[in-house]
């Protein structure tokens, strides 16, 4: 018997004759998803329980089988194409809603469960689960999860990374394990959301549930430009008033659209907002400085929706738009990027050229609010010719959002598609810090392989090790000048206390080089207990400046060492605010320490930017709502208690200071026994480290150290 | 010129071809097919049915034989159409997938000949129904089936637990007709043509007598000629040929009495007829005798034409079980329901996905008998969340395999299944 009829055999046996597929007519039928690649799997197995997933991927651990995890296979990127000639499981059958619990608000599912079908069963709740993909019709929660997946109502209520609070996950290595917010240490599962399937394969999830609100009204209003449609949502957002929506349309998509669906939208306007706000009776007030705001920024018409059959029709104009390409060509191409949300006129402006310039037929639709921007691309897959030249503009219009300051993918993912990309987005470092994550989980790489991340190209391996071996002799704490300026002796570690970014990283350099123990501060005040005895304290209360406010997009980079209080007041004199509780603290230290507060820390970063113990500088993230590119490894820092790196910087969202919701400082929910990390995890805790700090220059977490 | 990329051997399909390449994989579809639903498998899916089609069409797949199973565990239920944004006609592409992927052995000819002689001669087929009612009424097909010699036409061993009666005289008392026909109030120029299905004519003449019944009160001269199959069991058999045959036959004998409208008794072969426009090319003979077909409960709301209907016997609660052909494939699904909200006595509750096919599908369920009871499961599901105490449906077939559902689930004194007829027929009948 050949080895692969004797894994087929085993697997049978796991989730019984019928549920494993093989023939090659039916393997041809998992060899795509919705966007373009293809690659056929060995075999499609069909689990029912989570014990059944950790066998088969036991199995595949053992004999070095590579697997993806595959849920409705409605990813616009490649994510579930078996490379590597892979096995797929598709646990499309675990799709049930174990228990909906409205006191605490969450909802425990399995992941084969489609999204609109957990709406509907919640809806007799008063809940409901905010993530909305255009998709929800049939994508699943484990698909979400694996892509992060946004929709229109994500602005004002976040996309799934903000509403999972609980995982159960079967490891690469077939192992089981839990994982909540809750719990101590790295937010591995921020980390997980969004990873596509490359670190484990969800079995089950806890989400967080909001009440319905009591109130919906719904706005369509006409722009002679795009320009005035985007200074709109950004006057409404200035106001304080934060809509459960805000889309926009330009002009040829809502011609596009009409022609098709006849919602009664304005096709001699060159834009046209839709937007929706909900909550109490105060939004009434809320529809009416909109209203001010349309007509200062000169709206043409200003539609509001009477009743919920007239709101209905609205929406379908704006749901039509996909539907209104898709019916005029074989294939259309959703492209879709981020930029910072003032950009998105220049955006539009240059991806409308890029269009015009190879002919193409494109439609563009924008969750405004977000910055998120779906450039819809009609061609013909068989046409090779155009295929290319359609790829291509997508790729250029991606080129267009980095070059603005944004990212590749709002919600919908890198898998095969956009790996190439990675490379424009991040930096060799932050690349190769990905691998090591990767291999944290997967050092086999056998888990949904040769996605989300390049291969690692010869170049980059040289470039790092020569990188490597200089030791600057300026900034050498150690060398008999500093030691006058910071004097030692031998029981008293040195203080280095860089004046900026630079400085920081040249002295890690050196540290790496003479193997110190570093313990990282902030302003001090937290680390005063410990017993420790590191060569080195480094502290970055100089690294202090406010490095930019974007006072329209509503973001702020900051250095780590600034205290929450003098970021407030400046942020007061320009009428924002941070929904930061930790007053006394640094930026930094309150992520290191992941304080728990409401709203959580985790929902308030955009991007970090850290210094690794070797000196080299990783970044994550960007000056955008959403970015799904690459692992959300700034999610690691929180709570990583300075055992990953030195957090340089960090790019905040920042509210009106009119924001009905100010950040509350939360009981110790983390202590409870519950919230244990299970020992496995301990052991992935340890890889982690282990990828951003191989040398241990950096202490341990507290609950690692034995 | 056809499409470069179409296999030659299959270019009578690049109609066919056209519509498939349309499907661009985005699986919005799958959540509502039942088959996929009831199993999670890209085998048993729209978009995976549309995917094995186009590759088949484009010469990518060697043995096209391997297919069959993709495409004949399709109900055709048109419930993924209905969602499809680029409209892909699957059920309709079934047909020529099926004949595509179908394996041409010896025997092949013979059935063929055979299929388009019982359906096209109801006579002849009449003959081989009775004499397997009978059988199956002797008490034969049970012993044969206990004896495992029933493997061999697993359809026969499926049919044994499905159908349980087996009526030995077909079709509807017309009598009730005749009478009415003396009447001298009776105008002329009204005509309407009366259509029995297959399904309703041999194993439910009730219903059929029901249906006479009402219309008989409409006072709009009913007549019915003599016909043969719609096609629909052809169609679903993968002979287009034999289809369009017997649409041509029926559309010919139809002709010659030239009615207004022509009620069919059967939602299924109902709806295949409304598309007999698109099924002859759009023929204009065709496309004039597909506007006239209606369902017994469009031509009641259409025509006010039975005023007496207002109370029922049956009282309770009843809910609505759309035929798929009807409600998904011509989204026909208000008439019924109107004269249900209607009647008095009844309280009418909408079950979940009262769309969701319940598996019977003409001779599905005895092909695919464990796919099919996982989907009636589900229907049997939303039907008790209900409550209701009768279901209501339009389509034999639905009957059929309702009925099943119940008995399996031992639920006679609590559940009944009727036709609309049936129960318009007990509240004239309550009337008069
Ligand atoms: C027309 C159209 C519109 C869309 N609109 C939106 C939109 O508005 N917003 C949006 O965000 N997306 C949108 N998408 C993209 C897509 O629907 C989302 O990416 C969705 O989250 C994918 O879900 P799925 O169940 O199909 O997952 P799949 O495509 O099957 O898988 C997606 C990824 O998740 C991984 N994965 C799946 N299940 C698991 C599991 N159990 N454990 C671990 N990993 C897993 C896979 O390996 C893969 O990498 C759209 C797609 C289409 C075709
Ligand atoms: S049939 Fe239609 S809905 Fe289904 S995958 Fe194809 S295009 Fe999408
Ligand atoms: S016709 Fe019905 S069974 Fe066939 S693919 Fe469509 S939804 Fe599924």
């Amino acid at each position: 018997m050949s080895k692969q009829n004797s894994n087929l055999k085993d697997f049978q046996r796991i989730v019984g004759e019928n549920n494993v597929l093989y023939k090659e007519i039916a393997l041809r039928l998992y060899s795509y998803d919705a966007a373009l690649d293809r690659a056929c799997p060995t075999a499609v197995l069909f689990p029912e329980n989570k014990e059944q997933i950790s066998a088969l991927v036991k199995i595949c651990y053992k004999n070095k089988i590579p697997f993806v995890a595959r849920g409705a296979g409605t990813n616009l990127c490649g994510g579930t194409i078996p490379l590597q000639q892979a096995v797929v499981i598709a646990p499309t059958r675990m799709n049930k809603i174990i228990s909906i619990d409205p006191e605490k608000k969450c909802a425990v599912v399995e992941p084969g469960l489609p999204n609109l079908f957990l709406k509907k069963a919640l809806e007799p709740y008063g809940l409901y689960y905010a993530p909305d993909p255009a998709s929800q019709k049939a994508c699943t929660i484990g698909g979400n999860i694996g892509t992060n997946a946004g929709g229109p109502h994500c602005l004002k209520y976040g996309v799934t990374s903000h509403h999972v609070r609980g995982l159960e996950i079967v490891l690469p290595n077939g192992e089981i394990t839990e994982l909540n917010i809750l719990q101590k240490g790295y937010d591995l599962v921020g980390l997980m959301v969004g990873s596509e399937g490359t670190l484990g394969i969800v079995t089950q999830a806890t989400l967080n549930l909001l009440t319905l609100p009591a109130k919906v009204e719904t706005m369509l209003v006409s722009f002679p430009s795009l320009e005035a449609a985007i200074q709109t949502v950004t006057d409404i957002i200035s106001s304080g008033i934060i809509p459960a929506t805000l889309e926009a349309m330009d002009k040829i998509t809502v011609q596009a659209v009409e022609a098709f669906i006849h919602a009664g939208y304005p096709t001699d306007a060159e834009a046209v907002l839709l937007i929706e706000v909900d909550g109490e009776e105060e939004i009434l007030e809320d529809v009416k400085k909109i209203r001010e705001l349309c007509k200062k920024n000169l709206c043409q018409e200003f539609r509001l929706a009477q009743n919920k059959l007239e709101r209905e029709k609205l929406w379908e104009g704006r749901r039509g738009s996909y539907p209104a390409m898709a019916r005029l060509s074989p294939n259309v191409l959703v492209e879709d990027g981020a930029v910072p949300r003032n950009k998105l006129p220049e955006a539009h402006h240059r991806i409308r050229k890029i269009a015009e310039e190879n002919n193409l037929n494109v439609s563009l639709i924008f969750h405004a609010g977000d910055g998120n921007l779906h450039p819809q691309i009609l061609f013909d897959e068989r046409n090779l010719e155009e295929t290319k030249k359609v790829k291509k503009a997508g790729s250029d219009m991606l080129k267009v959002c980095i070059d603005l300051g944004g990212t590749i993918s709002g919600e919908h993912g890198i898998g095969m598609d956009k790996k190439e990309a990675m490379r424009w987005l991040f930096t060799q470092e932050t690349l190769e810090l990905f691998r090591r994550i990767k291999q944290a989980f997967d050092p086999d790489n056998l888990c949904n392989p040769d996605k989300l991340i390049p291969t690692k190209d010869a170049k980059e391996v040289l470039f790092r090790e020569q990188k490597n071996q200089k030791k600057s002799s300026e900034n050498d704490l150690f060398m008999p000048s500093k030691k006058e300026t910071n004097p030692i002796t031998q029981t008293s570690p040195t203080s280095i206390v860089p004046k900026d970014e630079e400085e920081a990283c040249s002295f890690l350099k050196n540290i790496w080089l003479d193997q110190k123990k570093v313990l990282i501060q902030g302003l001090g005040n937290s680390l005063k207990k410990h017993s420790l005895t590191p060569d080195v304290l480094f502290c970055t209360k100089n690294l202090n400046k406010i490095l930019e406010h974007d006072v329209e997009n509503f973001t702020v980079t900051v250095e780590a060492g600034i205290k929450v209080e003098d970021l407030q007041k400046f942020l007061c004199e320009k009428r924002q605010k941070i929904l930061f509780s930790s007053l006394e603290k640094s930026i930094g230290g309150t992520l290191a320490l992941n304080l728990d507060q409401t709203p959580l820390l985790r929902d308030q970063i955009l991007g970090i930017k850290l210094a690794l113990a070797d000196g080299h500088v990783v970044q994550f993230g960007a000056k955008v709502m959403k970015n799904v590119a690459g692992y959300d490894a700034g999610k690691l820092l929180l709570g990583s208690r300075g055992s990953l790196g030195v957090i340089l910087s960090v790019i905040l969202k920042t509210f009106p200071l009119n924001y009905p919701i100010q950040a509350q400082p939360n009981a110790q929910k983390r202590e409870s026994v519950e919230n244990n990390i299970p020992e496995n995890m301990l052991e992935i805790h340890k890889k982690i480290k282990n990828s951003f700090d191989p040398k241990g220059i950096f202490y341990e977490l507290p609950l690692l150290r034995s | 010129m056809s499409s470069p990329y179409l296999d030659p051997k299959f270019k009578e399909l690049e109609k066919e071809y056209n519509a498939v390449v349309q499907c661009n994989r985005c699986g919005f579809c799958e959540t509502v097919c039942p088959t996929y639903m009831v199993s999670g498998k890209e085998t048993l899916s729209p978009r995976g049915r549309n995917q094995a089609f186009r590759e088949l069409l484009e010469g990518k797949i060697k043995n096209p034989e391997n297919a069959s199973e993709i495409f004949s565990t399709c109900l055709t239920c048109h419930a993924c159409t209905n969602v499809c944004f680029s409209e892909v006609p699957v059920a309709k592409l079934m047909s020529s997938a099926r004949a595509c992927a179908q394996e041409k052995n010896n025997f092949y000819p013979l059935q063929q000949f055979l299929l388009s002689l019982f359906l096209s001669q109801r006579k002849l087929f009449s003959l081989i129904c009775w004499f397997l009612f009978l059988c199956k009424r002797l008490g034969i097909s049970k012993i044969l089936k206990q004896l495992k010699l029933l493997r061999f036409i697993p359809e026969l061993e499926a049919g044994e637990d499905i159908i349980l009666k087996t009526p030995l005289i077909f079709g509807g008392k017309k009598n009730v007709l005749k009478q009415r026909k003396q009447e001298p109030s009776l105008s002329k120029k009204m005509k309407n043509a009366y259509f029995s299905g297959c399904g309703i004519h041999y194993l439910y003449p009730k219903v059929s007598t029901a249906c006479l019944k009402v219309l008989n009160l409409s006072n709009l001269g009913i007549e019915s000629p003599n016909h043969s199959c719609c096609g629909l069991i052809a169609a679903s058999a993968g002979n287009l040929k034999i289809a369009k045959e017997l649409a041509k036959k029926n559309i010919k004998e139809f002709s010659r009495l030239n009615p207004n409208q022509i009620i069919v008794d059967d939602d299924s072969c109902c709806g295949f007829m409304k598309s007999y426009g698109e099924l002859l090319n759009q023929d204009p003979q065709a496309v004039q005798f597909s506007n006239k077909i209606k369902n017994i409960s469009e031509f009641i709301l259409e025509n006010e034409a039975i005023p007496q209907i207002g109370q029922t016997k049956t009282m309770g609660k009843v809910t609505y079980h759309d035929p798929c052909q009807m409600g998904n494939a011509h989204k026909s699904t208000d008439a019924p329901r109107k004269i249900l909200q209607n009647l008095k006595g009844l309280a009418f509750v909408e079950m979940d996905e009262s769309n969701w096919c319940c598996g019977g599908a003409g001779s599905y369920c005895l092909k695919h008998p464990s796919l099919a009871e996982d989907i009636l499961e589900r229907k049997l599901l939303n039907i008790e969340k209900t409550g209701a105490e009768i279901v209501i449906t339009q389509a034999s077939s639905c009957l059929l395999h309702l009925e099943y559902g119940i008995r399996k689930k031992g639920w006679q004194n609590k559940l009944k299944i009727m036709h609309l007829a049936e129960l318009l027929s007990d509240s004239i009948l309550q009337r008069l």
